[in-house]
């Protein structure tokens, strides 16, 4: 009976440890995450490394797409929207492409290993005074299926993923 | 004697080589098929078709009456054929090798007014404006608000405004709104979608045959500022050879581009990036 009685406590206390754990340790991580209220997209710019003017707005619009399904926390706002200007805590996007390889979908798909499509994008998030808060490089690729803009997709889901792990809404405790 | 025969031998087999007309087939490919209006009224069983056919930097406009009941030209946009250009006609040989000669409604430069060269251009309203204002078959790829991505539709331009019209709905943008308009070249799988991606899947490679099987595109990214000054972008693909024109359309209607002046109607991206970087 004895027995019975440490079994079944330390089980209670093992299933509340699983529990609490990943829960205070996530509360850990939301308090060194950036607090914003709102995150303004600037159009990616390619000044050194010229990228067709079809990536450039697939990218752009992939960004504020996947911000919008996987940030939803941070309002999104696009370049030249009059809202964000009287936004507290806004955190403005800058992005340049630091590296573009175009490939080609025929030779991907007739022979597997060649003609991937890469870019790579410098990200700079900064506030509205227009200090650092993060700066990273993201890489957008498509290796096997898909049209070469589905490689600005594969970034911007990537570059949506480090926003909700660095970013948090203002006021969330 | 035998040197005599051999010379009129020689003279003899040199006779057709020499006869041969100095015109050359090129190749053409067709960017629009318009049912052809006047027939159509007239006789809806002898329908004929006013097909668009791009041909260097000519669009000729040319009128093809299909055998009866053979209607597989309504889909042959964006098809490459060899053609023979003349005064008033232009040969095609089909799949089977007969040659067959259409009359030209009208013809006209890229990027230009057409300029009517038959008595029946003058009949067909449709052939008075400029070309490029009739409806254009287009996938929007990304972009347009509440549009999903790859959607299919067509592109027209009324009232200084970009209509995509797709399944019932119609989405439109201002053209005076449109900070830059710029055209590429692309090519896409002839076998898209499901079917295309289950094909990579078929025996003995021929997954990747298939995928070798593709059709020339053209490609039209329109920049643009919605009401709250935000800015949009938004890419289509249409047949080849039309986005040019209808460029050129959106430009003389107010909108706004960074490559005003293309020398050459199918100007790809690079070619675009080489001119700004000489800016």
């Amino acid at each position: 009976m004895t027995n019975l009685l440490r079994i079944m406590t330390c089980s209670c206390l093992f299933v509340a440890m699983s529990l609490a754990g990943p829960r205070l340790h996530a509360e850990g991580k939301d308090t060194d995450k950036i607090k914003a209220s709102g995150l303004k997209v600037e159009m990616i710019q390619s000044d050194e490394i010229k990228l067709p003017a079809e990536f450039q707005v697939a990218l752009y619009e992939n960004l504020i797409q996947q911000f919008g399904k996987k940030a939803g926390f941070l309002h999104v706002y696009r370049e030249g929207d009059h809202d964000a200007a009287n936004v507290p805590e806004l955190v403005v996007l800058h992005s340049t492409v630091s590296g573009f390889k175009q490939g080609s979908e025929e030779k991907r798909q007739v022979t597997t290993v060649a003609g991937a499509t890469s870019i790579t994008i410098h990200c700079r998030f900064t506030d509205d005074q227009g200090k650092v808060l993060l700066e990273r490089d993201v890489n957008g690729k498509v290796r096997f299926f898909g049209d070469n803009l589905k490689a600005t997709s594969d970034f911007a889901k990537k570059a949506a993923v480090m926003v909700s792990e660095n970013f948090s809404a203002t006021g969330r405790s | 004697m035998l040197n005599v025969i051999s010379l009129i031998l020689i003279c003899v087999t040199a006779i057709p080589a020499l006869s041969q007309s100095t015109s050359q087939y090129q190749v053409g490919t067709i960017t629009s098929v318009q049912p052809h209006k006047g027939t159509a009224e007239s006789d809806p069983s002898t329908a004929g078709y006013e097909v668009s056919l791009k041909i260097g930097n000519a669009v000729y406009v040319v009128l093809y009456t299909p055998p009866s009941g053979i209607e597989t030209v309504r889909y042959a946009t964006g098809r490459e054929l060899l053609v023979l250009v003349g005064k008033q006609t232009v040969t095609f040989n089909d799949i089977l090798g007969n040659s067959s000669e259409v009359p030209i409604l009208s013809q006209s430069a890229t990027g230009t007014q057409s300029s009517p060269t038959s008595a029946a251009q003058s009949n067909n309203p449709a052939n008075v404006g400029p070309q490029q204002q009739a409806p254009i078959k287009s996938t929007e790829i990304i972009g347009l608000a509440g549009v999903k991505e790859n959607t299919e539709g067509t592109l027209t331009i009324e009232d200084g405004k970009l209509y995509f019209a797709h399944s019932g709905a119609k989405s439109d943008v201002a053209v005076a709104a449109m900070e830059d308009v710029v055209t590429a070249n692309d090519s896409q799988r002839a076998i898209r979608g499901t079917l295309g991606t289950l094909s990579m899947f078929g025996p003995y490679g021929s997954g990747r045959v298939l995928s070798m099987f593709r059709s020339n595109v053209d490609c039209l990214t329109i920049k643009y500022r919605d009401d709250n000054g935000g800015l949009h972008g938004v890419v289509f693909t249409m047949p080849v050879g039309t986005a040019e024109s209808f460029k050129q359309e959106l430009v003389a209607q107010g909108a706004h581009t960074t490559i005003p002046a293309p020398t050459n109607a199918s100007v790809d991206s690079s070619r675009q990036v080489a001119v700004e970087a000489k800016q």
